[in-house]
């Protein structure tokens, strides 16, 4: 990094400007797996995002005395104890949602943005700004399963959260008028949806398209 | 440089490993009270799910602790003889050790674990009447393990004091990676079936993890668990069922050995080694027979 970030760039540039799924196509496999249902996007937002920003501080605090023969290692030790704690509050706080999204819980330990952050960002700069940064990305990351996830349930199964916004048209008993979008419901669909997001991250900021 | 040394990477390796183990055993120790009450009120939910009780209706209800406790009655009862025996298990849990020598009977039944039990079946340190060891493989149709539990619960769920009994048995055993652990509910006539769940197991999401899906499940209620005899004809067949026969049960694709799991532990559980006294003794009762049991089932509290 030529220019030292401030605080508020190392904070939203993962929003728009480098984000993690958009522009890095980091994180994918999560993304396609917990975006069927509002909720479990939200609750895998807030612990990817916590996550992030928890392991990259820790890595940055104790960088100087990390080994370069064991670094990978110690990094995914640190992402790994952390996914553990948050599995352990998901279990006690959130047991419902915890127990839908089963392993993907534990498979933030191999998503490639906490990794990616820890390796690429926090082995070279201090604690604050490698918190700051997690932060970040996180938000990016969430903020893309949220869009994803919203849409994905909303025309999937007409609800939002749990709550009927579209009334679902049933034959029997003949109420409601919406056709539910089955494909929604299965995880090509995400990939659609990302690929579309993408496409119109990248007509609004054009600079984010590689050079062929 | 010495951030490279070997000493060096031995001794970051360690103290990191200690403060993450340190990290981790806190959280799940302060943590682990509330997780048992999670899985404690998701137990209960699956007991009322497989009575055929809808989410919605035990919302507006009261919610699951309290339609459980309203009701649902907790039997003890002795799979070796098919009677409710919960001053039987106290006797067993009593002599099991001196840490229960003062134990009442809702204390022995909160603090009796049939898993560890059966586990330990074979331990020379437990009190033999808490399990039976199996003799040979064969006999553990099931793939519990060691040895059966003799003690077991069963829930009795009615929807009030005069509609019929449901009678919902706790079931386990082998799939294909994992221990499926769940319930059986029959109906009154303790011949049909009203409905089963798998609440805990490893099985393949999307494969043998099928066994949670609700439109399979749907294919359970109303199939016959006997056939003229007393054996247990109920089971998963591969492909699909004639809807005719009353004894099969769609296989799933892909899963064969999780479908021949799921039919063992209906055999088993259903069967002699399991809950059959259970059912031979309390199925065919005339009527003065089913007055007596009603006063046996209301809640010994």
């Amino acid at each position: 990094m030529a220019t030292k970030a401030t605080a508020s760039e190392l904070l939203f540039d993962p929003v728009f400007k480098n984000n993690p799924i958009g522009l890095q196509v980091l994180g994918i496999c999560s993304a396609l797996a917990v975006t069927t249902q509002l909720s479990q996007a939200l609750i895998m937002a807030v612990s990817v995002t916590l996550v992030t920003a928890c392991s990259s501080a820790a890595i940055a605090l104790i960088r100087d005395r990390i080994p370069g023969s064991i670094r990978i290692i110690v990094q995914m030790l640190v992402i790994a104890s952390l996914v553990m704690v948050v599995d352990q509050i998901l279990k006690a706080y959130a047991f419902d949602v915890s127990k839908k999204m089963s392993v993907f819980v534990g498979l933030i330990i191999t998503n490639c943005i906490v990794m990616g952050r820890a390796e690429g960002f926090a082995m070279q700069n201090n604690a604050k700004d490698s918190f700051l940064d997690g932060l970040g990305n996180g938000l990016g990351y969430s903020l893309v399963l949220v869009l994803v996830a919203a849409f994905r349930e909303l025309l999937g199964s007409g609800k939002l959260l749990g709550y009927t916004i579209l009334p679902v048209w049933d034959p029997v008993q003949q109420t409601g008028w919406y056709t539910t979008n089955g494909l929604l419901l299965l995880s090509p669909s995400a990939f659609f949806l990302i690929g579309f997001l993408i496409w119109a991250l990248r007509t609004w900021k054009p600079e984010q398209i590689e050079k062929a | 440089m010495q951030r490279d040394s070997i000493s060096n990477t031995f001794i970051v390796a360690a103290s990191l490993c200690l403060i993450c183990s340190l990290l981790v055993s806190a959280a799940a120790i302060q943590l682990k009270p509330r997780q048992d009450k999670n899985s404690e009120l998701y137990r209960k939910r699956n007991v009322l799910d497989v009575a055929g009780l809808e989410r919605k209706a035990v919302e507006s209800a009261g919610g699951v602790e309290r339609v459980f406790s309203e009701r649902v009655t907790d039997l003890i009862v002795d799979l070796r003889t098919g009677d409710e025996a919960p001053a039987a298990l106290v006797a067993a849990m009593k002599a099991d050790g001196p840490a229960n020598a003062n134990l009442t009977e809702a204390g022995a039944i909160a603090k009796y674990n049939p898993l560890r039990v059966a586990k330990n079946s074979k331990s020379p340190s437990q009190n033999k009447d808490l399990a039976t060891p199996f003799e040979n493989k064969k006999e553990d149709l099931a793939g519990i393990g060691a040895g059966r539990e003799n003690f077991a619960h069963v829930y009795v769920y009615r929807a009030s004091s005069e509609s019929e009994a449901v009678y919902i048995f706790p079931i386990r055993g082998l799939g294909l990676w994992s221990t499926l652990h769940g319930f059986v509910a029959l109906k009154d006539d303790l011949k049909t079936v009203a409905g089963i769940t798998f609440y805990e197991h490893g099985e393949t999401p999307g494969l043998g993890g099928e066994i949670e899906n609700p439109n399979w499940k749907a294919k359970w209620p109303g199939k016959q668990v006997f056939g003229n005899g007393p054996d247990v004809e109920l089971k998963v067949i591969k492909g699909t069922a004639d809807p005719a026969d009353t004894h099969a049960i769609d296989g799933l694709s892909g899963a064969t050995i999780t479908s021949n799991g799921v039919s063992n532990i209906v055999k088993f559980w259903l069967g002699p080694k399991g809950f059959g006294p259970f059912i031979t003794k309390h199925s065919n009762v005339g009527m003065d027979v089913q007055t007596k049991r009603d006063t046996n089932l209301s809640p010994a509290k």
